[in-house]
């Protein structure tokens, strides 16, 4: 016949112990979702300054004088311009047109030509495209009808921005 | 990585998108697909703030944008749902008690307003030229002078709902207090920003910085996210 030994347990301090262990291993998750936060904060400081590549344009009509077509006369920052196209259909055989690029290379300093197309009389293509530098300090490009018909054009541009 | 703009969610359907970004002059430009003609009037001055960011300063007194009408009928919003966004700056001393910010209408008549009034009230109107009431509208309280907000409104059906962000806080929906929406009637004025119907009065003092306008009720969501990715900056 077996002997059945009797054996007080200390229930509230049982209880403890597993509460104890319990809130050990909260503190532990606990400490792994602080970790991910400050990942998901260092991710998010990347993503939302991901450059986005836009597009703006519309129509121009020349007058003579050297106009602005685009212009970002202080960009927040680094940006990259990208290219500027031209659609150039209106443009005749007895027309001259000139667009400029210019670029300002340090702060508070001057916007300088850095290229020049000159187009005179008739056109091989209508549509022409211009590579853009990337900037921190400015960019401008112009237009400028130096002979001929004054006539509209449409222009469009496109660059890598952050939001 | 490049991000595409019109793959970014919250630019889906977006009709006007206006950075203020040139920092010089008077021309800017709409970044969304209508490129807007938009022009301004009585030089509005380029403003950096001391984190580098330029925006755009309208004085209260004459200075405002104008897309004429036949370049904005897509704004009409007659029949869907609308948003518009952006980071504002309502400054004191304005010559007028209520200040439009953007606005197409024609008084009691039809097309939509979003105004300011100098109790730190912010209303988006509708005007209607038959019905039982001439206009109907959705506000909401407590927009601090001399203070930035990003600032969203979002019509959808017969409500309207604001939304705010204060730069080092968070986005969020405001209490809005909203009456039963009926459509704006078509409308053949221009759109304004900073001023009336007319350019002759109501004129805004204060700043401003990308603001946007889409044919749809946008999230909470995307708010939070355009609100996210700027608010570091004011």
């Amino acid at each position: 016949m077996a002997v059945r030994t009797h054996v007080d347990i200390d229930w509230d301090a049982a209880i403890l112990a597993v509460i104890a262990t319990l809130q050990a291993a909260v503190a532990a998750v606990q400490t792994s979702v602080n970790a991910m936060q400050l990942d998901v904060t260092d991710i998010l400081a990347v993503t939302n300054v991901m450059p986005i590549l836009e597009e703006t344009g519309g129509t121009f009509t020349t007058d003579g004088t050297e106009q602005n077509l685009y212009i970002n006369n202080s960009p927040t920052g680094v940006y990259r311009p990208v290219s500027l196209n031209i659609n150039l259909s209106n443009h005749t055989a007895a027309d001259t047109i000139q667009i400029r690029t210019l670029v300002r290379n340090a702060a508070g300093g001057a916007l300088v030509q850095r290229d020049i197309l000159s187009l005179a009389g008739a056109l091989d293509s209508d549509s022409v495209d211009i590579d853009l530098p990337p900037s921190r300090f400015g960019i401008q490009i112009t237009a400028q009808l130096t002979a001929g018909t004054n006539y509209a054009l449409t222009w469009e541009v496109f660059y890598e921005v952050a939001p | 990585m490049t991000l595409h703009y019109d793959s970014v969610g919250y630019n889906r359907e977006i009709v006007l998108d206006l950075p203020l970004r040139e920092a010089t002059g008077g021309i800017t430009q709409d970044v969304a697909k209508p490129h807007h003609p938009m022009t301004m009037f009585n030089t509005p001055t380029w403003t950096q703030l001391g984190s580098g960011l330029w925006v755009l300063t309208m004085d209260g007194v004459n200075q405002y944008l104008r897309c004429v009408a036949a370049s904005c009928a897509d704004l009409d919003f007659t029949t869907t749902d609308y948003t518009i966004a952006g980071w504002i700056y309502l400054a004191t001393g304005g010559a007028s008690q209520s200040q439009d910010l953007v606005s197409r209408f024609s008084l009691d008549s039809s097309g939509w307003e979003l105004y300011s009034y100098v109790n730190g009230i912010i209303t988006m109107r509708h005007h209607h030229a038959a019905g039982a009431t001439a206009r109907t509208a959705f506000y909401s309280s407590n927009w601090a002078f001399n203070t930035w907000y990003f600032l969203m409104v979002t019509r959808s059906g017969t409500s309207g709902q604001f939304y705010r962000g204060t730069p080092g806080g968070t986005f969020g929906a405001v209490t809005t207090v909203s009456s039963v929406l009926i459509d704006p009637q078509t409308c053949p004025s221009n759109l304004y920003i900073s001023c009336n119907n007319g350019a002759s009065s109501n004129f805004h003092k204060g700043m401003w910085r990308r603001w946007r306008v889409w044919p749809r009720a946008l999230t909470l969501d995307e708010g939070r996210q355009m609100f996210e990715r700027k608010e570091g900056w004011f």
